[in-house]
């Protein structure tokens, strides 16, 4: 049987440019627990398990979302899907969507953490400086609204924007999504996903006699000291993804 | 969205340059050519970067605002970044950020304040008189 995962790549790659959909593929497998690289076919129904817990994250929509989850879902079965009429155009993604002023964020799917994971605040593509300063408001607006202090409000701000600068410096195009998680405890999650050269040595990165050459080195450690969790997956040829979650008190 | 040039006020001997939000980095670019021409041209003796109009600074912005001031001095003309916000403040310490060689002042007042009293120090160092009565 042939490698499923060019499939399941295909499938994504409907709902999101090639970059994006090899970083949903990576972010899906790890949360599964899975093979770092490959879907194996013996591994669908986890890796659709896994997929139903990322996929709230990248896709808002419950009906687009569930349309991606049947479509790779189908892929288990022998026979070759329906032929489909073209792919539905994406959305903009070069406008933030704005959370509804009701406080209503939509559906809450749980996680395998615990926690449940929506995106509220919206996907930034990350081209242009002006981005930057986009990704940094919407921050603080979602974590504003979400009742964090100014102080909090403010790391969180600054937080998003080095991982957007991080991406208009070292890769030139990106995406910065702002979501609220909510479980235990509530929180903001601000994850950076590119498909640049990737960070060769992020234990160098993160350590705290480094310093760069382009800048100070600070952003990412910065980053980490500012924001309760910081997670960074990224490995040369396949990009880079920068997750960072602040949680209430 | 602000203007792409922030703008620079000459006041007596010193240079105020207000910075109000997010300071896009061409803005920057343009402000540190601005800044050091201003400098080349009049006869500024002091610059204060106000940025009590700033919410957000990252690294990239704090080392550009750095560089701003470090090259007014190596211009002979005193620095002084003013108005920094609290929450502003904590932030850049907690990420282990900081101005180093760059005055700072609570506000724009007290920065035109420090800049009077670092000049009437240097004058007395040189033998000079002050410049209170200039
Ligand atoms: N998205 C990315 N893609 C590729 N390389 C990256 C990415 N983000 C960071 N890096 C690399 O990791 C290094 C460390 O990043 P970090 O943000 O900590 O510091 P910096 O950007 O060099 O300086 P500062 O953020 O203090 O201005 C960068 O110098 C860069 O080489
Ligand atoms: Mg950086």
């Amino acid at each position: 049987m042939p490698d499923p995962t060019d499939d399941v790549l295909g499938t994504l790659g409907e709902y999101f440019p090639p970059a994006i959909a090899r970083a949903v593929l990576r972010s899906t497998l790890r949360r599964g627990g899975l093979d770092e690289e490959r879907v194996r076919d013996s591994e669908i129904s986890e890796f659709v398990a896994a997929l139903e817990r990322t996929l709230p994250m990248y896709i808002v929509d419950p009906g687009r979302r569930g349309e991606c989850i049947g479509k790779v879902r189908r892929l288990m079965t022998t026979e070759p899907p329906p032929a489909l009429p073209s792919p539905r155009p994406r959305p903009s993604r070069d406008t933030p969507r704005v959370p509804p002023a009701s406080g209503g964020f939509g559906r809450v799917e749980p996680t395998a953490s615990g926690f449940t994971e929506r995106l509220v605040g919206g996907i930034i593509r990350i081209r242009t400086a002006r981005d930057i300063v986009q990704a940094c408001d919407l921050a603080r607006e979602v974590a504003r609204k979400l009742g964090f202090s100014l102080l909090d409000q403010t790391k969180i701000a600054t937080a998003a924007s080095e991982l957007a600068r991080n991406i208009l410096l070292y890769v030139g195009d990106g995406e910065v999504r702002i979501g609220v998680i909510e479980g235990p405890k509530r929180g903001i999650q601000i994850a950076a996903v590119d498909s640049g050269a990737g960070i060769p040595d992020v234990g160098l990165v993160m350590n705290s006699g480094y310093r760069s050459r382009t800048g100070m080195g600070m952003g990412l450690k910065g980053t980490k000291r500012l924001m309760d969790e910081l997670e960074i997956d990224s490995r040369p040829g396949t990009g880079t993804t920068v997750v960072t979650r602040k949680l209430l008190s | 969205m602000q203007d792409a040039r922030i703008p620079i006020i000459g006041l007596y001997d010193d240079l105020i340059v207000p910075i109000q939000g997010a300071i896009a980095d061409d803005v920057m670019v343009t402000l540190q050519n601005d800044v050091t021409r201003r400098i080349q041209d009049g006869n500024a003796r002091g610059l204060v970067v106000d940025v009590s109009g700033v919410e957000t600074l990252d690294s990239y912005m704090t080392r550009n605002l750095r560089d701003l001031a470090l090259s007014a001095r190596l211009m002979g003309v005193t620095a002084v970044v003013s108005g920094l916000r609290p929450a502003v403040a904590i932030t850049l310490i907690e990420m282990g950020l900081e101005i180093p060689g760059v005055h700072t002042a609570l506000n724009l007042e007290r920065a035109l304040e420090l800049l009077h009293a670092i000049r009437q120090e240097e004058a007395r160092a040189v033998g000079e008189p002050g410049d209170d009565d200039a």
